[in-house]
């Protein structure tokens, strides 16, 4: 009884001398940013946080699909988290229609000003935005490392022709001319970049997005497989399933001259003593295609009731879109802040290239979160299996049509 | 009451475990298949049937073909390389040799790792750019080339290389517990005969090892149809889907493609697929027995 009088004495002694808001509360926040530049840029925004006088409660799930399997069984069990990292798109739609998500239109009035169309589009269910963007990640960067580059005697090439003819004056020096991890998640970028290369913008949104049936047998397409099959001898023989950060050693410490890969390469090279935009030369690839295929981590608004958690619910929405906090946070993670209006000092020279891609509506968001996953899914499985076979382009071709065709 | 507990004791005590088994066993089974005739994404839904349509479209889905051909292909060659080179350890060891508990040792200590560990030792062993292909260029052997976990047609034999090694001690050990439960009398009739010894084990200690052979099968089989982390950690599917597996594809689909009407079909087909090998044999075999 006495511990019970003294708890809530001490509460009240608290309530009183604080200035906290009527509606203080808790947030618990889902998320999986474990690792080094990831927790040092969820510290910003924890702080600035508990500032507005609420409580952030981690709950950190290592792994992207974990941390999302986590939530969505909470959410079945009805006992939703605060909110939960995930991401725009198709898989926050999933949920808004199932009707877990709150609108938080009460703070977000003039996001539609601040934000990319394209992620106030997929930020919103009939027309209320229900999450809020934390960073933007961009996937076709060409990273070349500089050094090789010099000693070969060539320049970042700007199309795919110029990067498949520069291969043999590479190879002719000792070097492996594409550092490339042979999974497929890594090999959809190349993939990708190439249908840029071949047919724009519009080509890239009628075979990822619609996964139109002409476009996947029509002559752009088989001339992007005929440079994807030229892809297999880029690479060097340990290719095949390697991972990512140790494929980017490759090009870190000099034995390859090029890679395709997200900007969360920038974080292994500038952890190995490397300036990104000097020691590594970086591109939005190909340049000129006004096309940065892009992901975002936004933080899904689930539909607490409780009015307290409500307004920490809120208060957590405008503390994510906080100009200081989209700056610091993204300087740490080494992605690029949604917001447009954020200025570039600071930044390095390829975020500072994306920032100008997003501000000029460039941005393509990735069609994982766009597509059927199993449309995709079967585009994806076609695209690899070529990639580590010996298929004519033709043969490519076809087979990747049908299976997505099966799929309908 | 006490009279119906006493003439009923048995079937009392192996109530629950039978209801716990007909709700989460049986009843999860029913419930799988009810699901792979609907339309389910992310969550299941038993508003939208279909039919037998997941089933059309997991037979029209070109990796399923590649990882359905894997399970027959790494399963026969994962049984005949294990039970025939176990088998022969075990009569290699059971000659009465010198340091016996030593080299069993050495045979059954892989067992001891998980697959996991298993399969991520033979990815680096295994690795054409930092393996054992590397070790032996650096012996000045440079025309070598051991690049199976990197070339789809061979990546197959990769992964029975990994489970024949992690799973030869089981089978030795078994094998070697049936042999040694054979009469010495048999081994002295047939040096009267004046036999040679291999054919001895051929006609008669071999066929007398019957039993043994079938508990092998069974936990072998079992062990190909659950075969998943060794996939995950030694190739995890790659290069390509070429080293995929009906489990791998099972879990793919129903958590990173969120369609659990396509995952659940491709689990029917797989238990089908199992019971339309197994009961046959354990017919045969309860059968040749009784």
């Amino acid at each position: 009884m006495f511990t019970k009088l003294g708890v809530l004495g001490t509460a009240m002694a608290f309530a009183l001398t604080t200035t906290t808001p009527v509606f203080a509360g808790t947030a618990e926040v889902i998320h999986w940013w474990t690792t080094g530049g990831e927790a040092a840029a969820l510290k910003i925004l924890v702080e600035a946080y508990e500032k507005t006088g609420n409580t952030w409660k981690d709950n950190p799930v290592a792994g992207g699909e974990a941390a999302r399997m986590v939530a969505r069984t909470r959410i079945l069990g009805g006992d939703p988290p605060t909110s939960m990292q995930w991401q725009v798109g198709a898989p926050l739609m999933a949920l808004a229609e199932e009707g877990q998500l709150n609108d938080i239109d009460a703070v977000a009035q003039d996001w539609d000003k601040l934000l990319p169309k394209v992620i106030a589009d997929n930020a919103k269910y009939k027309g209320k935005y229900v999450t809020a963007p934390m960073d933007i990640h961009g996937h076709n960067w060409l990273w070349g490392n500089q050094a090789v580059l010099d000693d070969v005697g060539i320049p970042m090439p700007k199309t795919w022709d110029e990067l498949i003819a520069s291969a043999d004056k590479i190879r002719a020096k000792g070097y492996i001319p594409l550092a490339l991890g042979g999974q497929s998640w890594q090999e959809i970028f190349v993939f990708e970049s190439i249908l840029i290369d071949v047919g724009g913008r519009d080509f890239l949104t009628k075979v990822t997005y619609d996964l139109d049936d002409a476009a996947l047998r029509s002559p752009e397409m088989l001339k992007a497989f005929e440079t994807f099959a030229k892809v297999r001898d880029l690479v060097d023989p340990g290719s095949p399933s390697r991972d990512w950060n140790i494929t980017g050693g490759l090009l870190i410490n000099g034995k390859a001259a090029y890679m395709i890969m997200g900007d969360w390469l920038k974080g292994e090279f500038v952890a190995a003593g490397k300036a990104p935009g000097k020691d590594i030369a970086c591109e939005v690839f190909p340049a000129g295609g006004k096309t940065l295929v892009f992901g975002t981590d936004a933080f899904a608004m689930t539909a607490v009731k409780d009015p307290a958690t409500r307004e920490a619910q809120l208060a957590l929405a405008k503390t994510i879109m906080d100009p200081v906090v989209q700056k610091e946070f993204s300087l740490r993670k080494g992605s690029i802040p949604p917001r447009l209006d954020i200025d570039k000092t600071g930044f390095d020279p390829c975020a500072q290239i994306a920032m100008g891609e997003a501000a000029a509506g460039h941005l393509f968001l990735v069609p994982d979160n766009v597509t059927d996953a199993t449309g995709i899914g079967a585009l994806v499985d076609q695209m690899t299996t070529f990639l580590h076979s010996k298929m004519t382009p033709q043969e490519g071709v076809t087979a990747m049509a049908d299976a997505v065709a099966a799929t309908r | 009451m006490r009279r119906f507990l006493q003439r009923h004791v048995s079937q009392v005590a192996l109530s629950p475990s039978l209801a716990l088994i007909a709700i989460f066993l049986y009843g999860f089974i029913a419930y799988t298949a009810a699901v792979s005739t609907t339309n389910s994404k992310a969550f299941p839904r038993f508003d939208s049937f279909v039919g037998l349509e997941q089933y059309w479209r997991l037979f029209h889905t070109p990796r399923w073909h590649v990882a359905f051909t894997n399970m027959f292909l790494f399963g026969g060659l994962f049984l005949l390389v294990t039970i025939s080179l176990g088998l022969l350890i075990a009569i290699l060891i059971d000659q009465r040799i010198r340091a016996e508990s030593f080299f069993r040792s050495i045979v059954m200590y892989p067992m001891a790792m998980s697959f996991v560990v298993t399969g991520i030792i033979w990815q680096w062993l295994l690795n054409p750019t930092l393996g054992i292909e590397v070790m032996v260029h650096q012996l000045g052997f440079t025309s070598f080339r051991l690049d199976w976990l990197t070339n789809p047609d061979t990546v197959i034999w990769a992964l029975v290389v990994a489970a024949f090694w992690q799973g030869c001690g089981l089978v030795m050990a078994l094998f070697l517990a049936g042999l040694r439960g054979i009469d010495e009398d048999i081994w002295k009739a047939a040096a009267v005969d004046g036999i040679p010894a291999w054919r001895v084990y051929v006609y008669i200690v071999i066929p007398m090892l019957a039993p043994v052979f079938l508990t092998v099968v069974v936990l072998l089989s079992l062990s190909i149809v659950r075969a998943f982390d060794l996939v995950v950690a030694l190739t995890n599917g790659g290069p390509g889907v070429s080293s995929d597996l009906p489990s791998v594809f099972m879990f793919d689909m129903a958590f990173r493609r969120t369609n659990l009407g396509l995952s659940a079909a491709s689990a029917v087909v797989m238990l089908g697929t199992v019971l339309a090998i197994l009961i046959p044999y354990l017919y045969v075999e309860t059968r040749e027995r009784a």
